[in-house]
């Protein structure tokens, strides 16, 4: 009896189990033309938009394709992805996206759209934001008032832009006022509505849903704040075998394709009046080395003067990431701006870039704390005793820092004292003014730029003069150039290129610490 | 607008809706069926030959499997949820089924759930039988299998009572499919109501996701529907009961 028991028992749970496996495998033996699934893991502002219903349909169609659209937070739809449960991610964190390709879950990510977020409250203001310089003004005034503000608490993109803007305040939310929900944006606009409180939001998200709430937008114009960038990328096939690669790259493909960043640019212009996103293409995007960040408002202010209805945008990065995102994914791209001239050579070669210049040169300089004594030439870096902090020849500086050794014929000397532990090796050489005024080492060899940003915020560094001759400013050669291939604003970008030529452009890179170039530049036919 | 108005503009959006047989709700309400009724059939078959072995079967290892089955009944369905998302991810231990996202997990999901339940209320229905029955039976030379036979013939409205149970807990379980199937509707409705038709979205997902949008008329359009598939299920139930 208990066996038969036992035995109808196993059956079922078999039964149960088994019915799945056998499903699985008629799934798989299917005739060629039932369509492929490919799994889509978003966040809620693309699809309580509706955009995707309207951007994807084409897709579909084309490729005979279902697009299973999973819609979660930005943090959830990444982790989704890592997880192998879906095969291309939409998503609006930047410094999340970026971590998650540095940890090699994603490859091929590329930009697709934008817009800005808006802070929305209700009409009569009682924390007066409307007043506000900034995102981060009209933040701290919220918090002054301790007025409501709903917070999406859900690790998404908006609430990763909402962390950093507090932040930026030197603000920890906390109390009855804050409210942290951990739901999408369209539930947590609602909450908002009902508290008559604030919240941040996407400006898609807002609008479609303008008609069933009393919010209003406060505050919305600020460039750095409140810039909502999406991007695309693909889950990575060799951590997944089983994902869909070659549909998610055609997927991503078509989203910055003409046809769907047309869509994009004219989404919601019927029902709302204006356009819920902005296509990427419509963006001058320039990928500039991280060093130029510096230069960036300057830079964005004089072009607006030759150029006034540009729409400019930069992307910061260290120069060599730059070229593979350019080169392997194919990043969405008009001007690139690397450190260094072989970035666009190289490109040259691939035949991505017809034509480059060199636009600014940088060059080496030895710093040290303010209370140092025992470094007052180059040489003095030799003496037993002195610690000497440099970058790791990972970062470019790291080579010219030990071509600059050698040319000065001390580069022996200091790999000797490398192996008894007076040279300390950093991965980023914007580290070492920190360092030296801590008095970690002291003496170190930074960009000529990076001490001219150092004296500019007070920090207790100064410089110690050595022989031109060893600067390096003859062999740190930043370029410029049109990548040929990818851009779709060539004329736009070549006034760029060409402002930035000028003694304008070349006088806001002087005083940022760069060295102006002589002649035009131009370094290749 | 008052308070009334919005209730009552949403309830006439929300016939309009049904009454239209409008497609993407009528979707919705299949996979709804679908999942549930599935894993209810599953479960049933599970909890049912359970339920007798507890009953009438000495083993070792019975009380433990007591309490297997009254923990089971309190489960917390997001737990599930979790666990069954945890094993079904590819990089979980049954990635390789390719499972994550689909209805059939929302079945496994729900099975789990209602197998403790319909489990313990078959064993309730059994401990029910009137003693005088079992001692007939022996009286009149049968074995234990002539027992177990003529149990289930004086529980059968009890065990359909369980079945029923069963199916009304699936139906309303909301937590442990949003996490395992992902709520996906097909392009056209990913966002609400459209001309997509629904993949793993059910009548409890859909309401969820439609309420935060603030589409309230659609979400009251399914909410009639759920509501009235949970009454019918439980008028039946009471129906049983009673001929019991």
């Amino acid at each position: 009896m208990k066996n038969i028991v036992a035995k109808i028992i196993l059956i079922s749970i078999l039964i149960t189990l088994f019915a799945g496996c056998i499903q699985e495998e008629s799934r798989t033996t299917q005739i060629s033309s039932a369509p492929q699934e490919l799994r889509l893991s978003t966040t809620t502002s693309t699809c309580d938009t509706k955009l995707l219903d309207v951007l994807n349909e084409k897709f579909e169609e084309t490729n005979n394709v279902k697009i299973l659209t999973i819609c979660e937070g930005t943090g959830k739809a990444i982790a989704t992805g890592e997880l192998g449960a879906a095969d291309v991610v939409m998503v609006h964190s930047i410094p999340a996206e970026l971590q998650a390709v540095a940890n090699g879950n994603f490859i091929n990510r590329r930009y697709m759209m934008y817009n800005y977020f808006v802070i929305i409250g209700p009409e009569n203001d009682p924390a007066g934001i409307r007043d506000a310089g900034n995102a981060v003004d009209a933040f701290t005034k919220i918090a002054a008032k301790q007025s409501y503000f709903i917070s999406r608490g859900d690790d998404s993109g908006t609430h990763k832009m909402e962390k950093s803007i507090w932040n930026a305040a030197d603000i920890t939310p906390s109390g009855t006022w804050y409210q942290s929900v951990g739901k999408g944006m369209g539930e947590t606009i609602i909450t908002a509505n009902t508290q008559e409180g604030y919240t941040l939001s996407d400006r898609g998200t807002y609008l479609a849903m303008k008609d069933k709430i009393s919010l209003r937008i406060l505050f919305e114009s600020d460039q750095t704040y409140l810039f909502n960038p999406y991007h695309v990328m693909a889950v990575n096939a060799s951590k997944f075998p089983n994902v869909k690669y070659d549909l998610a790259i055609k997927y991503i493909d078509y989203v910055t394709s003409s046809y769907a960043q047309d869509i994009i640019r004219n989404y919601g212009k019927d029902t709302y009046g204006e356009a819920l996103f902005i296509p990427e293409e419509d963006v001058l995007k320039v990928l500039a080395a991280g060093s130029l960040k510096y230069a960036e408002k300057d830079i964005r202010s004089g072009f607006t003067v030759t150029a006034p209805g540009a729409n400019l945008q930069f992307v910061f990065q260290p120069s060599g990431k730059l070229e593979d995102w350019i080169y392997i994914d194919r990043y969405p791209v008009d001007v690139f701006f690397p450190a260094d001239t072989n970035n666009l050579k190289n490109l040259e070669n691939y035949g991505m870039v017809k034509e480059y210049h060199t636009v600014a040169h940088n060059a080496l300089v030895l710093v040290k704390g303010k209370n140092n004594t025992n470094v007052s030439t180059l040489e003095d870096l030799t003496k037993p005793g002195v610690r000497i902090i440099i970058a790791k020849t990972s970062d470019a500086i790291g080579g010219y820092t030990e071509q600059m050794f050698t040319n000065a014929g001390i580069m022996d000397t200091i790999r000797e004292k490398e192996t008894i532990g007076e040279v300390i090796r950093v991965e980023s050489a914007t580290t070492i003014p920190d360092e030296l005024v801590k008095g970690t080492a002291d003496a170190g060899i930074i960009y000529q730029n990076e001490f001219v940003e150092a004296q500019k915020t007070g920090k207790a560094i100064e410089k110690v003069t050595i022989d031109p001759e060893y600067d390096m400013h003859d062999s740190i050669n930043y370029g410029i150039g049109i990548v040929d291939t990818l851009s779709s604003r060539k004329s736009e970008g070549d006034a760029f290129i060409l402002f930035m030529l000028s003694d304008d452009g070349q006088l806001i890179l002087q005083n940022h610490g760069f060295i102006p170039v002589e002649g035009d530049g131009k370094t290749s036919n | 607008m008052s308070s009334l108005d919005f209730l009552s503009q949403g309830i006439i959006q929300a016939f309009t809706l049904i009454v239209n047989l409008n497609p993407y709700i009528l979707s919705i309400t299949e996979v709804s069926i679908k999942v549930s009724g599935t894993a209810t059939i599953l479960a049933t078959l599970t909890a049912l030959p359970l339920a007798f072995a507890i009953a009438f079967l000495k083993f070792r290892g019975k009380q433990a499997l007591i309490t297997l089955v009254n923990t089971g009944m309190g489960l917390p369905s997001v737990f599930v949820g979790l666990f069954i998302f945890v094993m079904l991810v590819p990089v979980g231990p049954f990635g390789f089924l390719n499972m994550i996202y689909t209805k059939k997990a929302m079945i496994l999901a729900q099975y789990i759930l209602i197998v403790p339940v319909i489990t313990g209320i078959t064993l309730a229905a059994i401990k029910a039988v009137p003693v005088l029955i079992i001692e007939t039976v022996y009286t009149l030379g049968g074995t234990q299998k002539d027992v177990v036979i003529a149990t289930l013939r004086e529980a059968k409205f009890g065990i359909i009572t369980a079945f029923l149970a069963g199916l009304g807990r699936a139906l309303a379980e909301v937590g442990a499919i949003l996490i395992v199937g992902g709520n996906i509707a097909y392009t056209g409705s990913i966002g609400g109501i459209g001309e997509g038709l629904s993949y793993t979205r059910s009548l409890t997902t859909a309401i969820t996701s439609e309420t935060s949008k603030g589409d309230i008329s659609t979400s009251i359009a399914l909410g009639i529907i759920l509501i009235s598939l949970v009454l019918s299920v439980n008028i039946l139930a009471n129906y049983f009961q009673r001929r019991d």
